[in-house]
Order: C-alpha cells, then structure tokens, then sequence
C-alpha cells in the first residue's frame, strides 16, 4: 500500500501539469486552474505526512518501476525512495508548495497565460519529487534537469521583454555547468562503487574508498561543481539573483525555499563517501564560507527587494555548504529546513508588499507600509527575526548550531566560525534596513507612489500566517542540548543522522561557553540591527547615509556592483570563448578545413592544366609517357595484389 | 529463406519507379500515392524486424549467389543495428512526405523519385552484408541526393552538392582500394572473390605498425566512414550541403545518412581490424572529443538557423564516433541509442526550419523573434525537440549522452570530460537559436502577421516530440530491439 501512495506522491503534480498545460490549455479561470495545481500538490502533500510517518516508525519504503538499462552489474533504474532524507525534502516542497500555490491564485490574478503558469508550477513540483524521491542518481539527476528546466521556463514567463529570456538562459547554462559536475562525478563514483544506488552508498565498503582515492576525491569535487550549481555557490551563483525576473511567489518556492537546496541534498546523499576525505570537506567548507560572505556584502547596498533577498538566499545557501563542509551534515539539513518557512515567508511578504504596491520593486520607493499592510508587516517581521538568528525563532537553532559546529572545528575552525559570525550580523543588518525602508520610513517626498498602497487579499495573507508560525515553530525540532535536556534534543538532526553521515572530530564544548557564545552573538546581532536603526530611522537619516556614502565610496561601489563578477565572467569567459568561436568559423572552418578541400580540387585542375599547357608535341613522345606510365601501374598493381 | 525477399526488398525502387508514370498534373494524386508508398515500406519495415528471429546476430534473409562471376555471393541479412536503422529510415520517409507536403515544384515526380530512390539505396545499404554489394548500395545512395540538392537547392546548390559528392566519392575510392587488395587476398585464401562478413574476418591482416595491410585497410575504411559521418576534420561539405538541400534532402541526410557511415564502421571496420582499432583509438576518440567541441563553438557562432543546425549535428556525430570506438559496451550501446536520438531531434530542427523558412522566406535568425507569440503551437514543439537536442533527461537526447560518456570515462578520463563539455555548450547554441527564434519581442513587423502552424504541419513534429519523450523515459524500447553487436 506504501509503495503505492509513493508512487502516486510525484503523479498527482504531473497531473496538475499536464492538465493545465496540454489539456485544457486556458478554458478554465484562473482561480481553478490555480485549484488545480494546488490541489495536485496538496493530494501529495498528504500522501507525503501518511508516508513520513510510516517511515519515521519503520524505516524507508522503496518502488521500484521500470529498467533503464543495465551495465555490467550497475543497474540503472526508475526507482524512488522514501527515507529520512527524502521526507523532509518533499515535505517541504508538497507543504510549502501547496502554500505558495495557493497564494500565487491571488498574485497572478490578472495573469493570461495563467495555464502555463500553473503548469509549469506543476511541472516544477513534479521534477523536484522526482529529485528527492529518487533512489538512485539516475532518478535524482533527472529531476535535477527537470527542475532546472522549469526554473528556466519560468524565468522566463515574460518572454517577451528579452533580459527575462536571457536571465533563464544564463540560469540554464549555469545549471548546465554544474550538471557537467554531476554527471562526471555520478559516473565516477558508478565506476568505483559498481552502483547508482544510495542506498549502496549510505554503507559504503571502506576498502574500496581506500582503493580509489583519487578518483573518487576527484568525482566528489565534480559532486560538489553539481551542487555549487545548483545551489548558487561560488563560482556559479550569478543566476540566481537573476533568476528574480521570475513571477516572485516562483522565486519563493524555487529560488528560495526548495529548488536551490537541491546542492546541499546531493551533498548529503553522498555524505557517507565524503566524510571519510578532510580535503573535499575543507573545499566545500571554504565554498560555502566565502559564499556566504560574499554575498552578504553584496546585499547590504542593493534597492530592488528581490535583489537583496536573492542575495541573501545564496548567503544562507552558504551557510548550509559550510555546515556540510564542517561534516555537520544534519545541521546543514535543519538549516535547509528552517531557512525553506522564513525565506518562503520573507519572498510571499516582498510578493505581497510587490503586489500592494502596484509592480514597484525599489525598496527606496516604498515606505510606511507598515498601517496600510499590516498583515505583511508583523508576517515580515518574524521572517526578519529568524532569519537574523534571534533566539526563540527558527533560524536561531539552525545558524546557532553551524557557528558552534564551525567554532569547534579543530581545522580551520576559527576562520570559518568568523566568517560565518560576520555574515550572520551582515545579514542582521541588511534585513533590517530592508524592514526599514520598506515598513517604517516616512517616503520623501518626491519618491511618492502612483497607486496607494493596499493589503492583499485574504488569499494572499493565509499563507503568509501560515508560513509566519512555522518560521518560528520549526526550530523547535531541533533544539540544542542545552535548552532540551538530554532527552529530546536534536530530534530533527538524530532522524537526518539515519541517513547521512554523523559529524565526525569535533570538540566538545562545554555549557559554560556555549551559553556565552550564544549570548554574545545574539548582542552582536542586536547591535547591528541597531546600526541599521541608527542609520535608516534617525531623523538625520539621509544626510548620515550620505557622509557614509562618501567615506565608504569605494567599498560601497563594489557592493552596489556586485562585486562585478557578471563582468568578469563576460570577459574572462564569453567574450573569449565566443572569439574563439567566431574564429573557427571565419578562420579555421574558412581557410583551413575548407581550404584543404578547395587546395586539392585546384592542384587537381591546375596538374591538368600543367599538363594540357605541356603537352609534347610529336605524337610519338605522347605515346612514349603512356607506355611509362602504364608500366609503372602494372608493375604496383602485380607488386600489390599478385606477387605479395 | 524467403523467395519474395527480393520482391519485398525491391518495393521502395517500384514504387520509385511509379512516380515516372505519374500523371503529371494531379499533384495531389502524386502526393497520396508518395503518402502510400511511405507507409507500405514503413509496414514492411515493421515485418522484416518482426520476423528476425534473433536480433543479436545476423539472420540472413536471402542469398544470391553467382557462381560464374568470380564465385561472389550477394547475402542479405540483418541484426538489431541494421533493423533499427531501417525503421528509422522508413520512419523519416513518412515525416519527409507529410512535413513537405506544401513542396511547390514543376518537377514534383522527379522529387519524389529521388526520395525514394534514396530511401532504396539506404535500405540496400542496411540490408546487405557482401562487401561489394554494400559498396554498390553506398554509392547508389550519392546519387538521388546528389541530384536532390542539385535541382532542389537554395542558391548555391551547384557548389554544394558537387562538393559533397567529391569528398564522399572520394572516400569511397579509398572503399574501393581497400577493396580490391581484399579480395584477391580472399581468392588466395579461399579460390573465391567473395567478401562475406565471415571472409573479411578470415583474412586476419597482420599488423606490425602503421604501414601494416591492416592499418592501411583500417584508416582507408575509416576515412571513407569518416567523411560520411562526419568528422572533425572532415565535415567541410556538411554545413554547405545542409543549407543548400531542400528539407527533404536534409532531414534524409542528417537523420539516416549520416548514421550510415557509424553503421559501416560497426559493421565493417571495428570487428576485423582489432589491432588497428587499438593502436589508433585515442586519436578517434581525441578526434571526435574535438568534434564534439568544434561543432558546438561553430554552431554558436552561427548567424543562420539552418547553418547551426546543421553544425550541431557534428557535435552530435563526434560523440557517438567517440562512443563506438570507445570498446566499451555502454558507449557502443548508448551510441547506438544516440544515432536513434539525433535521428529523431535533428530531422525535427530541420522541419521546425521549414516551417519558420515557408513563412518568413529567410533563414537569418536576427530576422526572427518573438515568433512564440504568433506561433504559440510551433513553439511548444519545437521547444520539445530543441530539449532533446539539448539532452534534457526525459527528452531521448539524454540517454544515448549519458551513455557515452560514462563508458567513455572508464576508457580515457580526458576524452569523457573533454566530451561532456558538450552538456554546457548545447544550450549554448541550441537556446541561442530557440531565443533568437521564439522568445523576446517581435522585431520584424512582418512576422506578426505569421500564422501558427496547421494541423498537417502539427503531425510530423508531434510525433517527433512524443517519441522524444518516450523514448527519454523507458528507452529500454529501443534497447530491446537492438540487442547487440
């Protein structure tokens, strides 16, 4: 019967897909054809809970449905999996998916091409199922593929204005370079470990780790080239900000809460492997690390709403690379889990405030939304809160856990532990000046709205609640052993730690300091909202921004600039590489390969030519060449074929 | 041992043959019966694969014999490889005919003739496993293409269509060459000339070096295959006879033709030159690596729908060159399965081009864009089908890809990694094209009055597409058809 409900799990998406997106393509409404999908989500989403909890009691259930091909003793097949690690991810993607789906009936009202919308949204949950619910890579890469190409599609929705089209693009090549990662990396650990399973690869055989290093380290910095794609990490995030251009409830779902977390899923899934190579761990750990910097530094300056929250989405996908780096892999799994509510919440607000303010997205030009939206507002605040790490929301136990996991961390702890504590109070600030700017601050004058600004329909902030409670409940499942007593502690961790690979030499730290590490970072991110206070709210505000402004030039531009990596890609790969191909065309494909050809066809004329221009002029010489010339045939056709 | 074989086998020449008496002004009738045509050779396509016993060997199907000419026997027979093909050829055959059914031309029987003559001389070629029948056959197939692009050509047929019947034919002198030394080879061996699959490997060419009759048989084998397939460096008449061809001509080349000289290689040169294959793999497999590269880039750069199709097939091609000469079962198969898959998504390009090329009367892609707007259905499909180009897993792209290039990474690591390069530049060119084309605002008014395709025009890329698909997702259907080598 299980095996049923799990088949049936990534089916009832496809439905909602191919319903609304090759049946009856736009004869329906938009409310229904936004029931449809919801409802194919939500049929799932139930399906998930009644499995999640069989599976928590006895272990993982397994279907098993058609060959693929077989190779050797590798068999490759559509198989899906139900296990730990597979709950939490479609729990997740059904849960919140059915939310967003519900709010996006609201946001895409006035919406025409509302079928393919929906359809894709389907299709989207449909390829992230298959990706979690896969047993093997096979299965998994496929939904990878597949969720990427509904990111693509729908990136670029409003394909008619080109920057859209290019944005899914470049999402889809980026993508596409982290499949290359993948590919590699899945076939060289087929190769070593005669298997695609991960099933296999939760107990693997230690000697043939041993055996093989160097290919399997090799297949697992490729993994991680997958996973950096995927999840937005350096050196591939560039698509995701973006990947914005997207309907906003889609950036929610996909480039926030579900579709980007996919690299840190592949990154556990193969934890088994990796922990038992510090290089890899040490690699992944620095990715994430300098990730999660980054890209909070780039956050603190940008104005467009989704920018900063698409900033600091790749910020906290850092984090979770860090913690997989540390071997902390569970954590990095409870932070995926806290951080899919609150920037699910976070990006429905930004959808929400995008929405009451008629398609405005510069956070300059709002401001003071506080009265008129005041269901968006509180619903933000507690998206801040946890995102920033207070204590007693959900983000908090997560990024608590990864800075103790970091700061215990006997190589390199204490580089990372700072890094990842810098980015926390980053993110601390610039959340707070966006609540600021977009909530609290009285707009000048001249950067008045058209519209007056309105809440949303109900539709629109159910989900919002929703999402609102859980981004401060969902912490509770994985509370640290010092709030829960020994008992009940870490409950979320302990199941993940089922599957993926327990954290291996870390020091302990004792009650003692770790209450007062607590402590002090939670003042420190106080102090940095403050900050942003002090310069966002104060009546001389502007004129303090301004002097910072000044003093802070340069830094500020490479902020504001991101950094200029788009740029530098541009010209350190594009441009060249489309040189390159340009010279092929015009200089290798024209006068090389083509000139062979065209050398041969005119020696050929010009020898007859030659020759016709020479020709003897007695009758008898003409008959004296054919006589050598026949000689010479003859004598190396018996001398090839007859007398060998 | 069917005594109608030959019959059967003829059909796709009488039918040929019917068009000359055709009566010239009833275009229509000449199109029905061309429709009718294609679906008898498709059904008895069907049957010969139906009735093969075993498709992991060679069921022979006819043999004739003729003792007063040298002792040569002429032996027809086929395997899961030659079947597969076949069906496809058949396949492409009906696509051909319902997706150039607006052809507009004085001389349609002519072109019809030559289609089907065409599909005749691929099907000799498929069928036949005498070495010189084969040769007959591989020749013959020159000719109606040759006339094809030369009659039914863009601008520049002249140029194109010679070009590529000189360097083809060329290759096939050096067929010839190999030729002869093996036969009177085989008559000293046997007292007969007959070149059989089983003569060929009994004549057990000794190897020591690269001037060694084996080596020089491989590459004069090689270059001949190589020229047809193409590959890099040998593709110069691709691109050119690819823009100039009518669509038929195209969809024909790259969707059957081309996988001819994959099938000569497994069929006449990777089982009997072993030593050869060895010492020389790692400069076919850096060569289509290349190719697979090159392709891309030169596809990129292109500013001409057709160009870049056409270029992206020997990025196409250089993988599955890779993936036969890898010795290793899965690539060979997934290579296979590649020949099945590009001879499903190309074709389907080339069609979505004539569709775009009947109605806007240009090829240049910046003359395009935002067709998806006018066009919604044509771009649905043609988007499915640029995703099996693209190999999205799923699409039928994808299997034969991933094939090749995990059997590849357990032969040579460089070449594998070099190859799946491929995964990143594909949609490079391929979504250059689909964005140029479809997507973005409409820049030339003209093209907003463009009508969507019709319900005729739909059929061909439908089933492109659903096949596309299905065999993405269980292409067990196509591996239990081939078998093996």
């Amino acid at each position: 019967m299980y095996e049923n409900y799990l088949t049936l799990i990534p089916l009832f998406p496809l439905l909602a897909f191919l319903i609304n997106s090759v049946l009856i393509k736009n004869k329906l409404n938009n409310v229904q054809t936004g029931l449809i999908t919801f409802f194919g989500l939500f049929i799932s989403f139930i399906l998930v809970i009644i499995l999640s909890l069989h599976v928590g009691e006895t272990g993982p259930v397994h279907v098993k449905l058609w060959d693929w091909v077989g190779y050797k003793n590798i068999i490759f097949d559509i198989h899906f999996v139900m296990d730990e690690l597979s709950v939490i991810l479609s729990l997740m993607v059904t849960g919140i998916g059915s939310a967003i789906a519900f709010f996006s009936i609201g946001y895409m009202d006035h919406e025409e091409k509302i079928g393919k919308f929906f359809g894709f949204f389907a299709l989207f949950a449909f390829s992230m199922l298959l990706l979690v619910l896969g047993e093997n890579f096979l299965v998994m890469f496929m939904g990878w593929e597949g969720v990427g190409l509904s990111s693509y599609l729908l990136i670029g929705f409003w394909y008619e204005h080109k920057k859209n089209g290019d944005a899914a693009r470049k999402a889809f090549i980026a993508n596409r370079v982290g499949d290359f990662g993948l590919i590699l990396g899945m076939i060289g650990y087929a190769l070593v470990f005669n298997t695609i399973s991960f099933r296999d690869l939760q107990h693997p055989d230690i000697n043939l780790i041993l055996q093989n290093k160097e290919l399997l380290i090799g297949s697992s910095l490729f993994l991680l080239l997958g996973a950096a794609g995927k999840s937005a990490q350096i050196p591939l995030f560039i698509w995701l900000p973006d990947a914005m251009l997207g309907p906003t409830p889609v950036s929610a779902l996909m480039h926030a809460a579900t579709m980007v977390t996919a690299g840190i899923f592949l990154l556990c899934r193969v934890s088994n492997v990796i922990i038992h190579f510090p290089v890899v761990l040490d690699v992944i750990a620095w990715v994430g690390a300098l990730t999660a910097l980054l890209a909070a530094l780039i956050a603190i300056t940008q104005t467009d709403i989704k920018k900063i929250l698409a900033y600091s989405t790749v910020s906290q996908l850092g984090y979770m690379i860090l913690a997989c780096g540390l071997g902390a892999f569970s954590t990095g799994m409870f932070h995926v889990f806290t951080h899919a509510f609150f920037k699910a919440l976070l990006f429905l607000c930004a959808a929400s405030v995008i929405y009451g303010c008629h398609h405005e997205q510069n956070i300059f030009h709002m401001g003071d939304l506080k009265k008129k939206m005041p269901i968006t507002f509180w619903t933000f605040l507690v998206g801040l809160l946890a995102i920033s790490g207070i204590p007693g929301f959900s983000g908090f136990f997560s990024k608590d856990e990864i800075l103790s996991m970091a700061y215990t961390n006997p190589n390199n702890g204490i580089y990372l532990y700072s890094i990842g504590l810098v980015t926390a109070l980053l993110t601390a600030f610039y959340m707070t000046r966006m609540l600021l700017l977009v909530f609290i601050v009285k707009p000048s004058h001249h950067e008045k709205h058209a519209h007056e600004p309105h809440e949303s329909p109900m539709v629109m902030t159910i989900p919002l609640i929703i999402l609102a409670i859980l981004s401060i409940i969902a912490g509770y499942v994985g509370l640290p052993h010092l709030l829960a007593g020994h008992g009940n502690a870490r409950l979320f961790q302990e199941f993940a730690e089922r599957f993926v690979a327990k954290p291996i030499g870390h020091n302990i730290l004792n009650e003692e300091s770790e209450i007062i590490m607590t402590v002090v970072t939670t003042l420190l991110i106080l102090l940095s909202m403050g900050l942003a206070y002090s310069i966002y709210i104060k009546n001389d505000s502007t004129k303090m921004r301004d002097r910072l402004k000044l003093k802070f030039h340069y830094l500020w531009e490479i902020s504001n600039n991101k950094f200029k990596v788009d740029e530098l890609y541009e010209l350190v790969i594009i441009k060249p590489l489309y040189k390159t191909a340009n010279i092929l065309v015009d200089f290798v494909e024209a006068h090389i390969i083509n000139g062979f050809v065209r050398l041969v066809a005119k020696s050929t004329v010009q020898s007859g030519d030659f020759l016709n221009q020479n020709k003897p002029e007695k009758l008898e010489v003409g008959i004296l060449y054919i006589v050598i010339g026949l000689t010479f045939l003859i004598t190396a056709i018996f001398n090839v074929f007859i007398f060998r | 041992m069917d005594q109608l074989f030959i019959i059967k086998f003829l059909i796709p020449l009488l039918w040929a043959v019917g068009f000359i008496f055709a009566p010239k002004n009833n275009q229509r009738a000449i199109k029905i019966y061309a429709l009718l045509g294609s679906l008898v050779i498709f059904a008895y396509s069907i049957k010969l694969f139906i009735d093969m016993p075993d498709s992991t060997v060679m069921n022979e199907l006819y043999k004739f014999s003729m003792p007063y000419f040298f002792g040569i026997t002429y032996t027809f027979a086929m395997d899961g490889l030659s079947g597969l093909l076949l069906l496809l050829n058949a396949f492409l055959l009906i696509v051909v005919v319902i997706a150039t059914w607006d052809i507009k031309t004085e001389k349609l029987k002519l072109y019809y003739f030559l289609i089907y003559a065409l599909v005749w001389a691929v099907n000799g070629s498929l069928l036949v496993t005498s070495l010189y029948a084969f040769y007959i056959f591989w020749e013959a197939m020159l000719i109606p293409l040759f006339i094809l692009v030369g009659v039914f050509g863009g601008e520049n047929r002249r140029y194109a269509s010679i070009k590529f019947f000189l360097m083809t034919a060329s290759g096939s002198i050096l067929i010839l060459v190999s030729m002869c030394y093996m036969s009177s080879l085989a008559f000293s061996l046997n007292g007969s000339y007959d070149l059989n699959l089983e003569v060929i490997k009994s004549l057990n060419l000794s190897f020591n070096g690269f001037v060694s009759p084996q080596s020089l048989i491989f590459w004069a084998f090689s270059i001949a295959f190589f020229l047809k397939v193409p590959v890099f460096p040998f593709h110069s008449w691709l691109p050119e006879a690819h823009v100039e061809a009518p669509t038929a001509g195209s969809i024909l080349l790259a969707g059957i033709l081309l996988k001819l000289g994959i099938y000569g290689l497994l069929r006449f040169v990777i089982p009997f030159y072993p030593e050869a294959v060895a010492a020389n793999r790692d400069i076919i497999l850096y060569l289509g690596a290349i190719g697979v590269i090159y392709g891309a880039l030169t596809a990129w750069a292109q500013s001409d729908i057709k160009k870049l199709v056409a270029f992206s097939s020997i990025s196409h091609m250089g993988y599955i060159v890779a993936g036969v000469f890898s010795a290793n079962e899965f690539a060979v198969k997934g290579a296979v399965f590649q020949m099945i898959a590009h001879g499903i998504s190309t074709p389907g390009l080339f069609i979505g081009v004539h569709y775009l090329y009947g109605r806007t009367h240009t090829k240049k892609l910046d003359l395009y864009g935002g067709i998806a707007k006018v066009m919604p259905k044509f771009a649905i499909l043609f988007f499915i089908i640029t995703a099996g180009s693209m190999a999205v897993p799923m699409t039928c792209g994808f299997v034969g890809e991933f094939m090749i290039t995990a059997g590849l990474f357990e032969t040579n690591k460089m070449v594998a990694i070099l190859a799946a390069t491929g995964i990143i530049l594909s949609p490079i060119y391929l979504l250059k094209m689909y964005h140029m084309t479809a997507l973005g605002e409409i820049s030339n008014v003209e093209n907003n009055s463009l009508k969507d395709i019709s319900l005729r025009e739909t059929i061909p890329l439908v089933i492109l597409a659903i096949l596309t698909i299905i065999f993405g997702l269980y292409p067990k259907l196509i591996f239990s058809l081939y078998g093996g080598v």
